[in-house]
């Protein structure tokens, strides 16, 4: 049986979109170790073999994967294929899943329920954002990748798998009444992206899995480091808290 | 009218980055809510402009093909350096690009046609 408390991030990052992923996903990282146990295998570790290894090892409840997908198929660090709707997603039973990939809310997600997963939250539609420059000061990007973390966010309080949709539902809605009262000459691309992705959020399974018991998150003082901190391998070590 | 000026004029204040995008049809072109709010404040194409109020979001598919080609083409001409759209698993795109798959009308220009749509919702219900 998973482990409560217990996380796998599966963090690929080998071209412009996933370097954005992997950028935000770091973050969701950070705070979630603040209540959680991670596992993060990132850019070169982010390989079929080394899942399969953690899953068996970790028995992670939760996993929170990116990386390029279709309907049917989900795949890590430079396309390696590690699951599709007829093979791979058996080792999801009993876990929490939140894809960050495109499409993959089509076929894949529910079929994966189907065969036991707890509950996935995935995409059914590409899943899009625009962006000008480097996903650190890219002002334009972060509506879309916050509201993705918020379910992780609170997956982690300890919230159920409903009310974390919940949330990131009401964090892409904040994001887009924000937008539309810009005056940047490119707010629109940014809304039409957003409600796009709203739109194409689904939530799959059970609205009661919790990955880890509720607590009242700590406050975040100023300055202060998170800890424990998650356990990153390989290059992505060196980008992690950049 | 004065309740429809009074409804544009409210969307235009509260919402000012949908103020200038194509949501309907007028005279055979594509209207935004600031060009509409003149055109009531002028008396001008009433009827038809109060009818592409009331059916905004729901024009016929013909007619959101043009709209969405308006869109791109308008953000073509805005200033500054322009964003690219990106995606998890296809290479990111230009405006530019965008605007060409609208123009073909392939399976890349139906999803900018849908993600349109939805925009297009947005505004409708905010309008009311």
């Amino acid at each position: 049986m998973p482990k409560s408390g217990v996380a796998l991030f599966v963090m690929p990052s080998f071209d412009k979109a996933t370097e954005y992923g992997f950028y935000y996903m770091n973050k969701a990282a950070q705070y979630a170790s603040r209540r959680i146990f991670i596992r993060a295998l990132g850019i070169q570790d982010a390989t079929k073999d080394n899942i399969d290894a953690a899953l068996e090892s970790d028995d992670p409840i939760f996993c929170y994967w990116l990386g390029h997908g279709n309907p049917d198929t989900y795949t890590a660090q430079n396309q390696e294929v590690i699951m599709m709707t007829c093979r791979g997603n058996e080792r999801l039973i009993g876990r929490v899943l939140l894809l960050l990939s495109c499409s993959c809310g089509v076929n894949l997600a529910p079929d994966s329920v189907q065969k036991g997963a707890l509950a996935v939250f995935a995409y059914a539609v590409d899943f899009t954002w625009v962006a000008v420059t480097d996903p650190e000061i890219d002002h334009y990007a972060r509506g879309f990748f916050d509201s993705v973390n918020a379910i992780c966010n609170s997956l982690a309080e300890g919230k159920t798998a409903e009310e974390a949709n919940m949330v990131s539902l009401a964090s892409w809605n904040k994001w887009i009444d924000e937008w539309t009262k810009s005056d940047d000459p490119y707010a629109s691309a940014v809304i039409q992206n957003l409600i796009h992705d709203r739109d194409g959020q689904r939530l799959f399974g059970s609205p009661s899995a919790r990955i880890t018991t509720a607590i009242t998150p700590p406050p975040v003082e100023a300055g202060e480091i998170p800890l424990p901190l998650p356990i990153i391998t390989g290059y992505a070590l060196s980008f992690l808290f950049l | 009218m004065a309740y429809q000026i009074q409804k544009l004029s409210r969307f235009i204040a509260q919402n000012p980055a949908l103020a200038d995008l194509p949501f309907g049809i007028v005279k055979g072109l594509p209207i935004t809510p600031r060009q509409a709010l003149d055109m009531l404040n002028r008396g001008e194409s009433v009827a038809e402009v109060i009818q592409a109020m009331t059916i905004a979001g729901m024009n016929p598919p013909q007619e959101d093909w043009r709209l969405v080609e308006a869109y791109y083409e308008s953000l073509l001409r805005q200033p500054g350096p322009k964003p690219k759209i990106y995606s998890i698993g296809q290479p990111e795109m230009t405006l530019e690009e965008a605007l060409m798959h609208v123009r073909l009308r392939d399976e890349k220009g139906q999803e900018f046609l849908k993600s349109y749509q939805g925009m297009l919702n947005e505004m409708a219900r905010r309008m009311k």
